[in-house]
């Protein structure tokens, strides 16, 4: 029986790969839920309350943002949820209820939906509201003294300002002495320092950006060449002067540069999509990184540098592959 | 289709290996519609209750003669619009029995060694594009043996069904192009195709869209004027200068729901959709989609009165679950699109151009390489029609264009 009326009309292809931004987020979710559990088992009810505050918060915003803007409410795709939960990762675990909503308040409407919502917005969300809230309330999203009030088995001490203030010498607090000793780093590495609440363990980082690479969700190019823009460029300065710089390593271990590699600096919209402009991408947050690190006010600054790029996105997208076969006149013989 | 879980490697969608052919006569009984497209140089040469053979002239356009496929009687002569905007004379005829032959020339079996001349002149009069062989000089002719569209496997059904003659159509692809010639296949039909012919054959891996005429020659390194051909086009020819009938009938592949093919069958170019569907038994109701063409490229109809043209490569009907939910969400600038595009085009960008009709931005974007592989609205994650707005997009270009030339010619 065939029933002419109300066929469906549709351009080509007739068949689709299944992919969908929801699923996109879902793969996210995954990948953060490692960092999740991290931050959990870190410090407790702390990061509980911060994450679920800030993942709430950002999709309440959305929500009565788009209403607001009278533009379809796309909650359900997991977006706003993902950069709620991305900016808890790089809160620490004592940020006060009233910073995590402005910071998502900040996120959702000045980093996103001004621009025009979804993939619209020229730089990462997560870090305009990140600049916004460090910015505006320094003792609060200092981890330096954010964090000194908790009993931790490692030194309460935020690595990167202890390098700010007494330069490579005054590392040998984390079993880092000047010759650069590996146990400290390893300590590191595992996640036994203070930070973000899910930018510490650097082996779950690592793990979730494999997993995320091997998903074909994020490209290797801009996360490896933000690490080896940074292990170069803190060579170089621990080439001049060893007694200030620390080494490459620690800089990599410390920080958010590993969360920043595979979270921060690979959002969809504000990072390119060829492969040479994605190496100069990653390789300019990586150079950015230790240049703020070692001249600017800022221990860690590597949202800055992500920003920073976020601007030249546009222009290294320019940057992009010829059509191949201008040596060949294909001449179709077609009916 | 072809998903790895892993996602290093890019997405792809395999061709398909060829299914069985069923050799039932579909058109014992019913009717064809006929198109000739309206132009300015176009006409149809018969008229309404006039009966008509088997291989009878009714119209033509542009040069190009059509031909009655079936022998019956002309019911209806009307005026239909195309998908894509182009009006067509659209003649219906009823079979009244068994065909009846009328030739478009005397077919001279006997006598093989025509010349080059003769033979464009015979095929030129059966409505073959020939034009290319009089106007240009090949370095070297490639026939291509690989699929036109993924899920079907008609061209290479056809192949298979006249294994005989294939060996002298690609002597005659060689003698009209005057050049050397390198018969294509997709990797898995080497084996067969070696059987029956032994001259040089070069594979390619069985990916989409690899086996496009545009950009086959590319994936083959091969340099300068390429002519390319299907091997179905270039059966017909040679069966044309065999029987001097005009080609009137064709494999297609028969796809089914859950994007599953099932058969390749020999229809009769002109024959409805719908009446083809309805003697397979098909079950198709409100929300389905019905494909002239493959999974890829083809294009949907909104009446099953739509006849199958003869370039079709199938005819798929999808159901309700298989129909591709396409409400466009934003661009997220995920880069699949560019990671897939076989021509390397900047489709993240050329898209938004479109979509906010910022052309001139399109073309310095190289939007006339674009083949319409349909490759990035596949793998696209916000579903958007993308290979829609690269379709608008290069219409509106080419108003433009049209438009400025006017002007010029009016000064």
């Amino acid at each position: 029986m065939i029933n002419n009326r109300n066929l469906i009309m549709s351009p080509a292809p007739h068949l689709h790969i299944g992919a969908s931004i929801a699923g996109l987020m879902k793969t996210y979710l995954i990948a953060l839920l490692p960092l999740i559990i991290f931050a959990v088992y870190g410090y407790g009810w702390h990061a509980v309350r911060v994450i679920a505050l800030s993942a709430s918060s950002a999709m309440l915003w959305e929500l009565l943002i788009q209403k607001l803007f009278r533009r379809k409410v796309t909650i359900y795709d997991g977006t706003a949820m993902i950069s709620g939960i991305i900016f808890a990762m790089l809160l620490p675990a004592s940020a006060p209820w009233w910073l995590v909503i402005t910071g998502t308040f900040i996120a959702m409407l000045i980093g996103k939906h001004i621009f025009g919502g979804n993939g619209a917005h020229p730089f990462n969300p997560v870090l305009i509201a990140w600049a916004a809230v460090s910015i505006s309330w320094k003792s609060q999203m200092d981890l330096g003294t954010a964090m000194v009030n908790y009993d931790k088995s490692f030194p309460v001490d935020f690595p990167l300002t202890v390098l700010k203030k007494a330069g490579a010498e005054g590392l040998g607090i984390f079993n880092i002495d000047v010759q650069g000793m590996w146990s400290g780093k390893l300590s590191l590495f595992l996640g036994n320092q203070i930070g973000g609440l899910g930018t510490t363990a650097g082996f779950l980082i690592i793990i979730a950006g494999l997993f995320l690479i091997l998903r074909g969700k994020i490209s290797w190019r801009i996360p490896s060449f933000f690490i080896l823009g940074v292990f170069f460029t803190a060579l170089l300065f621990r080439i001049v002067n060893p007694e200030t710089y620390a080494d490459p390593v620690f800089h990599i271990l410390t920080g958010s540069v590993l969360f920043g590699a595979v979270f921060l600096a690979t959002d969809c919209a504000s990072s390119p999509v060829n492969k040479t402009a994605m190496a100069l991408f990653g390789l300019g947050c990586g150079i950015f990184t230790v240049l703020f690190r070692a001249w600017s006010i800022y221990p860690d600054a590597v949202p800055f540098a992500i920003l920073i790029m976020n601007i030249l996105n546009p222009l290294l997208d320019k940057i992009h592959p010829k059509i191949p076969g201008n040596n060949v006149n294909v001449i179709k013989v077609e009916s | 289709m072809n998903k790895s879980i892993l996602g290093i490697r890019n997405p792809r969608i395999l061709y398909s290996t060829p299914i069985e052919l069923e050799k039932k006569n579909l058109s014992e009984r019913g009717r064809v519609v006929l198109l000739v497209k309206i132009s300015a140089d176009s006409g149809v040469s018969v008229s309404i209750g006039e009966k008509v053979k088997t291989g009878r002239k009714i119209g033509y356009t542009e040069n190009r003669y059509i031909f009655s496929t079936i022998t019956g009687e002309v019911k209806k002569i009307s005026r239909i619009e195309w998908l894509n905007g182009i009006n067509y004379h659209a003649v219906q005829i009823e079979r009244t029995g068994d065909d009846e032959w009328e030739t478009v020339f005397v077919p001279s079996d006997e006598n093989p060694a025509k010349s080059r001349e003769e033979i464009l002149t015979l095929l030129e009069s059966a409505g073959y594009p020939v034009n290319y062989f009089k106007s240009e000089r090949f370095d070297r002719f490639i026939i291509n043996c690989t699929e036109e569209d993924v899920l079907t496997s008609n061209i290479q059904a056809t192949i298979l069904e006249k294994k005989d003659l294939f060996t002298e159509a690609v002597n005659l692809a060689g003698k009209l192009a005057n050049s050397e010639v390198i018969v294509v296949v997709q990797t898995g039909f080497e084996n067969k195709i070696r059987e029956i012919y032994k001259g040089e054959i070069r594979s390619i891996k069985p990916v989409y869209p690899s086996g496009m005429n545009e950009i086959l020659p590319r994936a083959l390194n091969l340099e300068g004027n390429i002519g390319i051909i299907r091997a179905d086009l270039l059966i017909n020819m040679l069966q044309t200068l065999k029987t001097g009938l005009p080609v009137f009938e064709r494999i297609v592949t028969l796809i089914g729901e859950g994007n599953k093919p099932l058969k390749n069958i020999l229809v009769r170019i002109g024959a409805p959709v719908s009446e083809i569907l309805n003697k397979e038994n098909f079950e198709v109701d409100s929300g389905y989609k019905i494909i002239l063409g493959g999974a890829m490229r083809g294009r949907t109809v909104f009446d099953g009165d739509f006849p199958v043209q003869k370039n079709a490569s199938g005819i798929m009907v999808q159901g309700k679950k298989d129909v591709v939910d396409l409400t466009p969400q934003p661009c997220l600038n995920c880069g699949e699109c560019v990671k897939v595009c076989p021509q390397n085009l900047q489709v993240n960008m050329l898209t938004r151009y479109s979509e906010f009709s910022i052309f001139d931005r399109c073309k310095e974007l190289n939007i006339a390489d674009c083949i319409e592989c349909g490759m990035c609205a596949y793998v696209c994650t916000s579903h958007k029609p993308i290979v829609q707005y690269l379709q608008f997009a290069k219409k509106q270009l080419s108003i433009i264009e049209a438009s400025k030339k006017e002007i010029s010619n009016d000064k």
